[in-house]
């Protein structure tokens, strides 16, 4: 798998934010085997220097987002400052269009990634299974896609799957993540086995009362659901079919 | 001089960004800043000069989804 110029093996990519402690968060991330952790900026404080180490010593690559950004101004500036404080052109970007549903803002989404495409940056767009609003963010120069599973946090899953098969199929060789919304293992399994190429988690993994076992847990179901899909799902039948050969069956009457 | 840094209200004699970093023990390899909302690299830190009133915001990395 491929994001930007970059070869990626773990198709999980993983939030360092709610973790009970440091400490969890770093053997969160190790259990997790992910090699992409998404990071944040936010004001100069005290915390600021234990986290700088203790992301450092993770050796992962760096995703910085935008979060809670609302306007094209602040989105620019945050991703200018990002690329020179992780040494990434990579970027999350994330447009929210109102404070209370996490909404990515469409317009205001593609608008950024024109702006920040023409900058250099590799950008990953947060946004929703619209095929219009995906077509844009390619044309503008996203060579990815994020999709929501849900609103942010929400862990209820996919929400719109048959929404979400369309956006899978009409965008073939694109890399698709699922970024938002999943809670459990199952359902990223589900995403996977749709062909979703990874999954971005954060919430269900910080929250959950063992973190650092359920970072394997949701490692695993990814993988299983990425063999699934490689593997070729069977087709439903609406009635039964017997699987055991009937020919050479005893007659025991 | 006042301005504000990271929305607090602050004093300085300092002349220029990368003075008043000093002066408040920022290391400056390890943030990014912004003024009046507007990207300054690091580059730029020693020759931007400070005026009155200006809003300056210093951020450095942070747990992030």
């Amino acid at each position: 798998m491929q994001f930007y110029n970059e070869i990626i093996k773990s198709r999980l990519l993983l939030g360092t934010a709610g973790y009970p402690s440091p400490e969890v968060l770093m053997q969160s991330i190790k259990a997790s085997e992910t090699e992409i952790i998404t990071v944040s900026l936010r004001r100069e404080g005290v915390a600021g220097a234990e986290f700088r180490q203790l992301i450092a010593k993770t050796q992962r690559r760096f995703l910085p987002n935008t979060a809670g950004c609302h306007t094209l101004k602040e989105v620019v500036t945050t991703a200018k400052m990002a690329r020179e404080v992780f040494a990434t052109n990579w970027i999350k970007l994330e447009v929210i269009g109102h404070v209370d549903t996490l909404q990515p803002d469409p317009f205001a989404t593609v608008e950024a990634a024109k702006i920040l495409c023409k900058e250099g940056f590799e950008v990953f767009p947060y946004t929703t299974e619209d095929l219009i609003v995906g077509e844009k963010l390619l044309n503008v120069g996203c060579k990815i896609l994020m999709p929501w599973g849900a609103p942010i946090g929400s862990g209820q899953g996919l929400r719109n799957i048959e929404g979400l098969k369309t956006m899978r199929r009409y965008f073939k060789n694109i890399p698709l993540i699922i970024d938002a919304g999943i809670g459990a293992p199952s359902q990223a399994i589900q995403a996977m086995e749709m062909g979703f190429d990874a999954i971005l988690l954060n919430t269900a993994i910080a929250k959950a009362k063992n973190p650092i076992l359920m970072a394997e847990a949701f490692k695993k179901a990814i993988l299983a659901g990425q063999f699934a899909f490689e593997a070729g799902l069977m087709e439903k039948r609406d009635m039964a079919y017997t699987s055991t050969p009937a020919y050479g069956l005893a007659d025991l009457l | 001089m006042k301005l504000y840094l990271n929305g607090d209200l602050v004093v300085t004699q300092e002349k220029n960004l990368a003075g008043l970093l000093q002066e408040k023990s920022i290391d400056a390899t390890c943030v990014a800043s912004a003024i009046n909302g507007n990207f300054v690299p690091r580059s730029r830190y020693q020759d931007t000069v400070l005026k009155e009133n200006m809003k300056i915001e210093i951020v450095s990395p942070m747990q992030g989804g």
